[in-house]
C-alpha cells in the first residue's frame, strides 16, 4: 500500500512537471524571465492602487445603463481584509439597496462564495460565475489582488487615452488566469508608467471572447493614496451595455476573521 | 444573429467603432450622480395576487399581503429582529380569511466579538440544499399560510420557533447550541394567533458544528435531539467543482432512518443557473422514498429585468411530478409575475408586488 502511494506521488508530481506550463518556465531563457518578474511587480503596485492594504470598509454605487438610459442602481458596502496566508482577498458584500435586495450578503474567501437572504435565512453556495449585479459580476465588486489570481505573462509599452480622455504613457500587460479563483482567463491591463496607476483593463472570457473593458478614474486621496473612485465598465457584447461603479465612504475597519464565513452571515449588521 | 452581427461590425469598423462606444460610455459615468442608499432598520412590502385554479373544479380567488422585516439596535450589545406578514385570502363563493404569520420576534446578545446570545422566535435554517434540507431540523409546520410550492417562498413565509440560542465564532469555526422548548398550546389557526403550537410541539435540543479543514472546506456537523426521539446526527459539505459549477450534499440519519440531498448548480456565462438535486429519505419526511428536483433560473432573458424560473420535482416510484414556472419583472420599486404550477391540477398566479 505504501509503495502504492508513493509511485502515485512520484508519477503525479511528473505529470505535473511535464505539464507545458512547467516546461515552459523552466526552459525560459533568463531575459525573458526577468521581463515577466518586471510585469508582474508592474501588476502587484498596481494592485496596491486599487487595493488598501490593511482591512478596510466602503461603499459602492452601481449604476447599470442599456442604450443610455439608466436601467438599476444598487448600493452595496463592502468589507475587505488581505488574508495573508493566501495573498488573496476575503470580502463581505452587503445590499444596502435598493430595498428589494436590502440585507443580503454575498461571502468572498477564496474560490469559497456564499450568497444569504435574510428574507428566507438561507445560505446558498454560489460558483465565481453565478452573477449577482447586471454587468459587474461579483469578481468585480469584491476586492481581487490581480497579482494573486493572475500572472504577467508579458508588457510593452502603449499611449492610450484614459477614462478622462487624457494621454497616458502605458506599460500594457498582457495577463493570464493562474488560479481557480480567476473570474477571466486573459486580461489586458493598462498601467500608466510614471506613477503604476490602472488606467484600462480589457478582460477576456475562455473562448476569447471580450467580456468587458474598465476604464479606472476619478482618482483621489483616500486610505493614504491615491486611488481610483469609478470604474467604467462597457460590456464587451454590446457597448451600449455600461455600468458605473463609484467608489465612497472609505474607512479602515477591524474585521475579525470570524465574520468572513458562511456561519456569521446570519449575524452580520453594517456598520 | 445578434452575436453574428456585432462580430462582422466590429471586424468592418475595428477599433474606431470600440472607442466611439467607450467614449459614449464614459459621457454616460460623466453624467452620472446617484448617491449611495442609506441603512434602513426596516423593509416593507406589498403583495396582491389573482388565482385560477382548475383541478377538475374551476375556482378564483385573490390574495393581498403585507410583510415587514425590523432589524436594528436597541441599546449597546443588544438588537431586536421583528418580522410579520399578513395575508388576506378570498374566493369564489367562501368568505374572505386572513392569516397573520409571527415569522421572528427575538432580541440578541453580543457580550463580545465571538459570543452571541438571542431568546425569542427565530427562524433558524440549517442545510445546503436547494430544495429538501435533511438537516434543516426546524421546518415541520413552520408554514402556516401556503401561498407557492416554490421551495424559496416557502423558506421566506416559515415561522421560526421559540428558542434560546448561543452562538461561539472562531476565525476558522463556529459552534451554535440550541434549545427549543415545549409550549403547552396545540396548533391555533385564529387570524392573529403566534402559533406556538405548531412550532413547539415538543422540546428540542440542536448542537452545530462547523470547522475548516481546508482551504475550501468547512463541513457542519450537527446533532439533534427532540422529547420522545432518539437523537438524529447531520452532515452539510459543499465543494467547488470548477468556476461554475458547484457540488452539495446534506445527510441526516438516526434511528428513523436516512435522509440525503444531493446536487450540482451549473451556470453558464448567460446567468442561467442549473440545479440537478437528488433526495433519499427513509422517515417519511420527503413523502417518498426518493425524488429527483431539477430547477432552471434564468436571468435578464432577452430583456434586463426579467427572470425566468422553472423546476420539476419528480417521484419515480409513481411517475408523479409536480412542475412550477414563474417569469417575473421588476422595477424599482414595483414588480410583476406570472407563475403556473401543475400537480393534480393546474394554477396560474399573476402577482405584483411593491417595495417601499
Amino acid at each position: 500500500m505504501r509503495t502504492l502511494t508513493l509511485l502515485a506521488v512520484v508519477g503525479l508530481w511528473g505529470l505535473w512537471a511535464a505539464a507545458p506550463g512547467f516546461a515552459a518556465e523552466s526552459a525560459m531563457p533568463q531575459p525573458q524571465n526577468q521581463a515577466r518578474n518586471q510585469a508582474q511587480e508592474i501588476l502587484a503596485a498596481s494592485d496596491a492602487i486599487r487595493n488598501p492594504g490593511k482591512p478596510f470598509s466602503m461603499s459602492v454605487v452601481l449604476t447599470e445603463y442599456r442604450n443610455s438610459q439608466q436601467l438599476d442602481s444598487n448600493t452595496l458596502a463592502i468589507y475587505s481584509k488581505l488574508d495573508a496566508a493566501s495573498g488573496s482577498y476575503r470580502t463581505l458584500v452587503s445590499y444596502m439597496g435598493p430595498p428589494r435586495e436590502a440585507g443580503k450578503l454575498v461571502l468572498e474567501n477564496g474560490t469559497e462564495m456564499w450568497f444569504y437572504d435574510p428574507a428566507s435565512a438561507a445560505s446558498i453556495r454560489i460558483s465565481p460565475q453565478q452573477r449577482l449585479l447586471g454587468q459587474a459580476s461579483t469578481g468585480d465588486v469584491v476586492t481581487v489582488n490581480f497579482a494573486h489570481d493572475y500572472r504577467a505573462v508579458g508588457s510593452s509599452a502603449e499611449d492610450i487615452s484614459d477614462g478622462d480622455r487624457i494621454m497616458r504613457h502605458c506599460h500594457k500587460l498582457d495577463v493570464e488566469a493562474a488560479s481557480a479563483a480567476a473570474t477571466y482567463r486573459r486580461i489586458e491591463l493598462w498601467v500608466e508608467q510614471s506613477t503604476e496607476r490602472p488606467v484600462k483593463g480589457k478582460f477576456y472570457s475562455e473562448s476569447e471572447h471580450l467580456l468587458k473593458t474598465a476604464y479606472y478614474r476619478r482618482f483621489q486621496t483616500e486610505l493614504g493614496l491615491e486611488r481610483p473612485t469609478e470604474v467604467v465598465i462597457i460590456d464587451g457584447l454590446t457597448p451600449s451595455w455600461v455600468t458605473v461603479m463609484r467608489y465612497s465612504n472609505y474607512a479602515w475597519r477591524d474585521i475579525p476573521d470570524s465574520w468572513l464565513q458562511r456561519d456569521y452571515l446570519p449575524r452580520f449588521r453594517p456598520e | 444573429m445578434r452575436f453574428i452581427v456585432i462580430v462582422l461590425a466590429a471586424a468592418v469598423c475595428g477599433p474606431a467603432l470600440a472607442q466611439e462606444s467607450d467614449e459614449a460610455a464614459l459621457a454616460l459615468a460623466d453624467r452620472t450622480s446617484t448617491a449611495p442608499a442609506v441603512a434602513r432598520a426596516c423593509i416593507e412590502y406589498a403583495e396582491a395576487a389573482a388565482i385560477d385554479t382548475d383541478d377538475g373544479m374551476p375556482k378564483n380567488g385573490g390574495r393581498a399581503s403585507f410583510d415587514v422585516r425590523c432589524d436594528g439596535v436597541l441599546a449597546g450589545s443588544w438588537r431586536g429582529v421583528l418580522s410579520d406578514r399578513f395575508d388576506e385570502f378570498w374566493g369564489h363563493g367562501m368568505s374572505a380569511a386572513g392569516v397573520n404569520t409571527l415569522k421572528e420576534a427575538y432580541v440578541s446578545y453580543r457580550p463580545n466579538r465571538s459570543i452571541i446570545a438571542d431568546i425569542g422566535r427565530i427562524n433558524l435554517r440549517e442545510g445546503v440544499a436547494l430544495a429538501y434540507n435533511p438537516t434543516d431540523y426546524f421546518k415541520a409546520n413552520a408554514v402556516r399560510s401556503l401561498i407557492s410550492i416554490d421551495p424559496e417562498t416557502l423558506r421566506d413565509e416559515r415561522m421560526g420557533t421559540l428558542m434560546g440560542r448561543v452562538q461561539t465564532l472562531w476565525a476558522s469555526g463556529s459552534m451554535t447550541g440550541v434549545f427549543a422548548p415545549r409550549v403547552n398550546a396545540r396548533p391555533n389557526d385564529s387570524t392573529f394567533s403566534p402559533d406556538f403550537g405548531a412550532t413547539n410541539g415538543a422540546s428540542r435540543w440542536l448542537l452545530a458544528w462547523s470547522q475548516r479543514w481546508f482551504a475550501d472546506l468547512q463541513p457542519q456537523i450537527s446533532l439533534t435531539g427532540a422529547e420522545g426521539e432518539s437523537p438524529r446526527a447531520g452532515l452539510d459539505v459543499t465543494r467547488l467543482l470548477n468556476n461554475a459549477t458547484v457540488a452539495y450534499l446534506e445527510w441526516s440519519d438516526g434511528r428513523r432512518g436516512n435522509s440525503l440531498s444531493t446536487g450540482l448548480t451549473y451556470t453558464t456565462s448567460l446567468k442561467l443557473s442549473l440545479t440537478l438535486e437528488y433526495e433519499y429519505d427513509e422517515t417519511g419526511e420527503l413523502g417518498a422514498r426518493q425524488k429527483v428536483f431539477a430547477y432552471a433560473h434564468w436571468d435578464d432573458v432577452g430583456i434586463a429585468r426579467l427572470g425566468l424560473t422553472t423546476f420539476v420535482r419528480f417521484d419515480p416510484s409513481n411517475q408523479s411530478r409536480v412542475v412550477w414556472s414563474e417569469a417575473r419583472y421588476h422595477w424599482e420599486h414595483a414588480g410583476v409575475a406570472l407563475q403556473w404550477q401543475h400537480n393534480s391540477g393546474a394554477s396560474w398566479v399573476a402577482l405584483i408586488d411593491y417595495y417601499f
